[in-house]
């Protein structure tokens, strides 16, 4: 799980004065800090914990010169007004090592090395030229191993969501693609939602030859930007290592990007696979809807997970 | 750190249990944490414990998905959600809530040192042998074939109360859920077998593909069994006298009433029957207090202006201020009194009544507690 940051504030006053200090991300003092910033004419009292919190240092609003901020947080004033900043929010992901049993994870590798003539030359829906470059199994999720990766996942569902900080919703189905990244091979910067495809986790099952064959192929997961009702990918993210039987599960809106592989040997073995799996929401809760191995009706949300709190903030 | 873990629900079976269990382990002084996994429904109260910390977790029986109604579905749903959560490090000791302890454990175990109790009864000959077919659990549970990638696996023959580093349980956890879901939803579709020990076949399955293998050790032995060195007792069976009548059974038992060891005819039997009489005298005695004693809390500065005792709590801006009654209990919580004691000295010395200050010294031990005068520490 990604844990909330800290954000290490070089806060410049007016008058030359300035203070250095540490906040969570989510902390309130940074975003009144920013919001100083774009609202230079605001009187409001701002009061920064210094020296671990045993010192408090409070300013008006408007003293404030300039805020620097490390790892960076970008804020964009709104392009109306100039009054409301936008706070970047941040992606959330969880990360489960060791998720198949060793013979399992064996069991996948083997299967994905042996499968290299079924692999085709991953799409990109609108045909965005250069966007993807890998190759895919599209229709991997009839298979047993994918079976065996959805059912895992459904025991782990409930969870998932309630720490990524979204409710459980009734499931229409569980769609898998096994994924091959050759050298150079890439998949640039994208979310996995669109309002045709009803997609609402996004996991992503990594497995490889020991030792690695490959550098590169890190998962980037995005800030987003929300504004006016669009969303974009911000310039700040955060890397997951392509860990072998590490499963990483995000929101499928959230904007991700696989970074370029190198593989020197240049074999297709020593490839980074992967086995994406997406659970579908439903419509409308249908409980005839069967999953995974057959026995789990994910179809409805079972009483005990309807109004489930989520964690604050999206947990991660 | 030792994390003793027992999972259950919130009624008031699992409550009385619960308590006789952390009675039990304050009374060994079992080094470590007390939690208590709880299966609630959203907004339901979490129950309290003494010495227990209780943790809300989700409730997985009925099966959200099958809607199977099978109470080990909660305990394994209730690690996985604990163990990834708090991303617990350290030994657990996972014990059955309807057990007591009758010695501590002391030693810890890293990865891949699991110990557990003997499970001789693991059907077949799937004990310890590899290469048997269905993980040498029979033909009717040969639909494992397909749920699992290598059935020829050996199974540790093991069964609760388990040993074992959090990294191990946490790998193995969310197959120990599934294979039970699975296993009960073959068995329920026709397949002929005996459903009862799933869970434990579950475990061993989700053990042996994990590779975490398991050593057999005298944890836990149950009230009918023989003499044994085993650190717990688990008195899932009824208790029976020298004649093979039923002395005391757990599903019937009211609690507090009285129980009588001495009909008892096997020696844990007699055991379990006589903490769960000390037990209940001392609750009588001292209230939800029974099992603490209080001990004054390191660091309290104390002061004395005129009749007042005045308190300096680290942490707190003010000054607490103890009446002469207050006073007198607070000198007397040096940590080697319990409550019981604590009120006979205080009704002898001011002449009272016996019983006659059960409430308040209650409220006011409650009170210096919550305001962070006081420790409770286990009697």
């Amino acid at each position: 799980m990604n844990a909330v940051r800290t954000i290490r504030l070089r806060v410049q006053l007016a008058g030359g004065h300035t203070h250095e200090v540490a906040l969570a991300e989510d902390a309130a003092e940074l975003r009144a800090l920013f919001a100083a910033l774009a609202s230079p004419t605001s009187r409001d009292l701002i009061q920064l914990p210094l020296q671990e919190g045993t010192v408090a240092c409070t300013f008006r609003a408007d003293q404030v010169v300039s805020v620097i901020s490390e790892p960076p947080v970008l804020v964009q004033p709104h392009a109306t007004g100039g009054a409301q900043p936008i706070i970047i929010r941040r992606a959330h992901y969880m990360a489960i090592d060791d998720f198949l049993s060793p013979a399992e994870h064996a069991d996948m590798l083997v299967l994905a090395v042996a499968s290299e003539e079924q692999f085709e030359t991953g799409t990109v829906a609108g045909d965005t030229a250069g966007h993807r470059q890998n190759l895919v199994i599209p229709r991997f999720g009839d298979s047993a191993h994918a079976r065996m990766l959805q059912n895992r996942l459904l025991v782990w569902y409930p969870l998932l969501a309630r720490t990524l900080g979204v409710p459980v919703v009734p499931l229409s189905g569980v769609e898998s693609q096994l994924t091959a990244a050759r050298s150079r091979q890439f998949y640039k910067v994208h979310a996995d939602e669109s309002p045709t495809c009803p997609r609402e986790l996004s996991c992503i099952y990594y497995v490889h030859r020991q030792p690695r064959g490959f550098a590169g192929g890190e998962l980037r997961l995005y800030d987003c930007i929300e504004e006016d009702g669009e969303r974009r990918a911000a310039a700040t993210f955060e890397s997951v290592e392509p860990i072998s039987n590490r499963m990483v599960v995000f929101r499928s809106a959230e904007f991700h990007e696989a970074m370029p592989v190198r593989c020197p040997s240049g074999e297709f073995a020593d490839s980074r696979f992967a086995v994406t799996t997406w659970l579908h929401r439903a419509a409308q809760p249908d409980p005839d809807t069967r999953l995974g191995w057959g026995h789990f009706r994910g179809g409805v949300v079972a009483p005990q997970f309807v109004g489930l709190p989520v964690a604050a903030g999206g947990g991660g | 750190m030792i994390y003793t873990v027992f999972c259950t629900i919130a009624d008031d079976a699992a409550q009385w249990r619960s308590e006789l269990l952390e009675y039990s382990w304050g009374r060994v002084r079992q080094p470590g944490e007390l939690v208590r996994l709880t299966a609630v429904a959203p907004g339901e109260p979490l129950p309290r414990q003494r010495l227990a910390r209780v943790v809300a977790t989700s409730c997985w029986s009925p099966h959200p998905y099958t809607g199977d109604s099978y109470p080990p579905y909660n305990t394994a749903a209730a690690l996985l959600e604990w163990l990834f959560t708090e991303r617990i490090d350290g030994t657990i000791l996972l014990v059955r809530p309807d057990s007591v302890f009758r010695a501590s454990v002391e030693t810890e175990v890293g990865p891949g040192q699991a110990r557990a109790t003997a499970w001789p009864a693991l059907p077949d000959n799937g004990s310890g042998v590899s290469g048997s077919e269905h993980f040498g659990l029979g033909p009717n549970l040969a639909f494992l074939e397909n749920f699992c990638v290598d059935c020829r696996l050996a199974l540790p023959p093991v069964t609760l109360p388990v040993l074992i580093h959090a990294s191990d349980l946490r790998r193995m956890a969310a197959r120990w859920l599934e294979l039970m879901s699975i296993i009960r939803a073959e068995m329920a579709a026709g397949v002929d077998g005996k459903s009862d020990r799933v869970a434990d076949m579950a475990y061993a399955i989700a053990a042996a593909e994990a590779r975490i293998a398991h050593a057999v050790t005298d944890l836990g032995v149950d009230t009918g069994a023989g003499p044994s060195q085993a650190v717990l007792i688990h008195y899932g069976q009824p208790i029976e006298s020298a004649d093979g009548d039923s002395v005391w059974n757990q599903h019937l038992y009211q609690p507090w009433t009285s129980v009588d060891p001495g009909r008892a005819s096997s020696g844990s039997g007699h055991e379990v029957l006589a903490l769960l009489e000390e037990y209940c005298a001392r609750r009588a005695a001292g209230g939800d207090h029974a099992m603490l004693r209080p001990r004054r809390r390191p660091g309290v500065r104390v002061g004395r202006v005129l009749d007042r005792t005045l308190l300096e709590i680290p942490g707190r801006s003010d000054t607490l201020s103890l009446n002469p009654s207050a006073a007198a209990i607070w000198e007397l919580c040096d940590g080697k009194l319990d409550l019981a004691d604590l009120q006979g000295r205080l009704e002898n010395r001011f002449q009272l009544a016996p019983g006659a200050l059960g409430g308040s010294l209650q409220s006011v031990i409650d009170q210096l507690h919550n305001v962070g005068a006081l420790d409770l520490e286990p009697a």
